[in-house]
């Protein structure tokens, strides 16, 4: 009857080459955007994370208040919202255009009443207004180019500084806010400016490599830090919470942890080589956990006391989840727009408010030699769990589902495809059938087996056993036996008003229920090759994946509309619904357990798996 | 465009004993054969709003007249009769054209119709839909 939210995996922050990412934490939280989303990620236990998905824009900084009470967040558009973070509802406070251009940082005042958001506006850079209001409180100005990075003195008297591309940064005196002077130190892009907490000093950092510290109060160059590890761009800094020590983050792969007091970096963590471990932001979450971001969307989360890697990485998806398989129970895979596969584990138990430091749910990147583009389709093997992946890199891969201990791990087996593939199904006997624009092939232990040119445009796949039901964009499905060798068509199904989008088997095999681009969800019974019914019409938009119960009495539908809905065989008139499952759009959905309550999995645009309980009507 | 359809006396009858009498929780309507004229297809007292949707066929047009009742958010029942024009997506169109122009004789037959709804796949005429529609305003 009914459906609760009950955890989210979320997505990891979306990074640019050369751009600075801010992270932001408060205790064990940290914040940060990925396309349209904000996420407060729970450190500790995923599933206690919370999403925000109102901005119209891409997001791009999101920071909670000192007071905790409200986070304010800013998009590429110019546009700040500010919300409740308390409350469920997350109630919108107000919302400010404040310039004409992306923003990139912003920051609050130690009492929570004004914030800074600066940027790249057309006709200033920069802008400081009050929380409740959106009334000005002084102006930013001084620089020529774009700002990166602003940070607010906490205590009275009031300061500011914001770096810039124009390599300088502005000191302002406050409030209200006003131009102090420039401080010319850095030789190119600054990139970040923070202040400590104690208000004593602020640290600048910059692509020249170099670290600047200045005096709180009056702006004056303290030092530079020449005992200087890193040799590329110093993309971020963030401070300890006693203001003692604070930690940069560079292009080159290296983290180091400086102390102030004596101005020698106390250590410094490398991260391997290349692109994907360039470290480009960091926070400082609780007193002893250094947050620091990869290019590749990896947190590699330090703890100042151990040595020379990170305690833990925490690795999610950075683009949309395009599909989802079920490994067993309790670890499913999803695939993503940019290639990579990852693997979801929970351990299904109620959550509790109380964040515990067991790690039992977690996402994790699955290993091997993985796709380089868009996976486009992902099938369990019933017989031996293997799951078989398909991608627009023209491959089906294999991905070993592990046991016990094992994790998931791609398989160095590969086939390649004649054209691109678009869909993928695994019958009874093993053989691997892969949908693809121009044709229809069969694998089986990474050797083509069969191929099939159509006559009609074919545009999903599904299979029970031997029996395979192909979509076309002709609104038919055509109901196929595979006898090993070939496949033969014996029925065509006619109730669909739309291109056949998604197409799931029931587990006994009987019903087959089909989707198409108009919303529709058809049901077939298989033996008779009759309609059932098609009165499943709920939806708005495509439907882009089909899911049944184990008792094959329930099936969930996932749709472009966002919205998620759980027909009955038993009563096809009642329903139930889930609005906005994915913000952004629905791309896959998956039952973990049909038991009473059942549980479900979502995924989509956004890049966040969200788990549901489903009471059914009785 | 009217189509010159004409309404048979039992419609009218039916829809005032369901009206006045209550005798009825839910009446719907069809053309005859010849498509001559419009006629009473079932009458019924089932309470349960699912049998009604039930009674809406998948793939033809008909009218109904539902005595929808419900309660108000601070409170108190109320009674709406509501008359829907089912066409749906999967009707021949020759059906819909024919429905469509035929519905004002049957509609304007009907005094004290207090919402209309127009459903062309089952979320339209689905209860939450409804009572959105019938709890707006009063």
């Amino acid at each position: 009857m009914s459906s609760k939210p009950t955890g989210v995996f979320p997505a990891n922050p979306v990074t640019t080459r050369g751009l600075s990412v801010k992270l932001s934490a408060v205790k064990d939280k940290v914040i940060y955007t990925n396309g349209k989303t904000v996420i407060i990620r729970n450190l500790n236990n995923p599933l206690l994370s919370t999403t925000y998905s109102e901005h119209v824009h891409n997001a791009t900084v999101a920071r909670i208040s000192p007071s905790g009470y409200y986070c304010a967040s800013a998009d590429t558009n110019g546009t700040v919202r500010v919300w409740d973070t308390v409350g469920e509802d997350q109630t919108l406070k107000g919302e400010y255009k404040v310039i004409s251009g992306r923003i990139n940082d912003l920051a609050w005042d130690g009492e929570s009443k004004r914030i800074i958001a600066v940027g790249d506006g057309r006709e200033k850079f920069g802008h400081a207004f009050m929380m409740e209001t959106g009334s000005s409180t002084g102006e930013i100005s001084g620089h020529s180019k774009a700002i990166n990075a602003v940070s607010i003195r906490h205590q009275r008297p009031f300061r500011a500084a914001t770096a810039a591309d124009d390599s300088t940064i502005v000191f302002h005196q406050g409030v209200p806010f006003k131009y102090d002077k420039t401080i010319k130190t850095h030789t190119k892009f600054v990139q970040d400016v923070q202040y400590a907490p104690s208000g004593d000093h602020f640290v600048s950092v910059g692509s020249d490599a170099k670290i600047f510290l200045y005096d709180g109060k009056t702006g004056d160059t303290v030092s530079e830090f020449t005992a200087n590890p890193h040799t590329g761009s110093i993309m971020a800094s963030s401070w300890c919470p006693d203001s003692a020590s604070f930690v940069t983050s560079s292009a080159d792969c290296t983290v180091t942890l400086w102390d102030v007091q004596n101005q020698k970096p106390v250590s410094t963590w490398k991260l391997g080589s290349g692109v994907d471990n360039q470290q480009v932001g960091n926070a400082w979450s609780g007193n002893r956990d250094i947050v620091s971001l990869s290019m590749s969307g990896d947190l590699n989360i330090f703890d100042p006391r151990v040595g020379d890697k990170p305690a833990r990485i925490i690795s999610a998806p950075q683009k949309a989840i395009t599909a989802m398989a079920p490994v067993d129970d309790k670890t499913f895979l999803g695939g993503t727009a940019d290639g990579r596969v990852y693997s979801f584990t929970t351990s299904l138990a109620p959550q509790k408010a109380v964040s515990t430091t067991t790690l039992n749910d977690e996402s994790r990147h699955i290993a091997g030699a993985g796709h380089s583009n868009f996976v486009s389709g992902l099938a369990s093997n019933t017989r031996d769990h293997n799951i078989y992946s398909i991608g627009y890199d023209d491959r089906v891969r294999e991905i070993d589902a592990g046991s016990g201990s094992d994790a998931p791990s791609f398989t160095s087996a590969s086939a390649s495809t004649a054209s691109q593939p678009k869909s993928v199904a695994v019958t009874g006997d093993g053989t691997v059938l892969v949908l693809e624009i121009n044709s229809i092939e069969a694998f089986r232990s990474n050797q083509r087996v069969f191929e099939q040119t159509p006559k009609f445009v074919q545009s999903a796949i599904a299979a029970s056993n031997s029996v395979v039901a192909i979509g076309g964009e002709d609104q038919k499905v055509r109901i196929n036996d595979w006898d090993g060798k070939s496949l033969r068509e014996v029925a065509v199904l006619e109730g669909n008003k739309g291109i056949i989008s998604a197409l799931a088997f029931s587990p006994d095999g009987k019903l087959l229920a089909s989707g198409d681009s108009s919303g529709r969800v058809a049901l077939f019974d298989v033996k008779e090759k009759l309609l059932i019914t098609s009165r499943w019409s709920f939806h708005s938009a495509r439907i882009n994946s089909l899911s049944w119960t184990s008792d094959s009495l329930h099936c969930a539908s996932a749709s472009l509309d966002t919205h998620v809905y759980i027909w009955s065989v038993a009563k096809p008139t009642k329903n139930i619904v889930i609005k906005k499952a994915a913000p952004g759009g629905a791309n896959s959905v998956l039952w973990l357990d049909s038991g009473s309550p059942a549980k479900l999995a979502t995924a989509g645009a956004d890049g966040c798996v969200r788990l549901w309980e489903v009471k059914f009507h009785a | 465009m009217a189509s010159g359809v004409g309404v048979n006396d039992m419609c009218l009858n039916e829809y005032q004993a369901l009206k006045l009498k209550k005798a009825h929780k839910y009446i719907i309507f069809s053309l005859n054969k010849e498509l001559t004229e419009i006629v009473v297809e079932k009458t019924s007292s089932s309470q349960s709003y699912d049998d009604f949707i039930a009674d809406l066929p998948e793939t033809e047009c008909r009218w109904a007249v539902y005595d929808f009742e419900f309660e108000k958010e601070e409170g108190g029942k109320r009674n709406k009769i509501i008359f829907v024009s089912w066409s749906p997506d999967g009707a021949k169109i020759k059906q819909k054209m024919l429905f469509a122009s035929s519905k004002d004789a049957l509609r304007r037959a009907l005094v004290g119709v207090a919402v209309e709804i127009q459903g062309t796949d089952y979320s339209e005429v689905a209860y939450e839909s409804v009572l959105d529609k019938a709890s707006r305003g009063h």
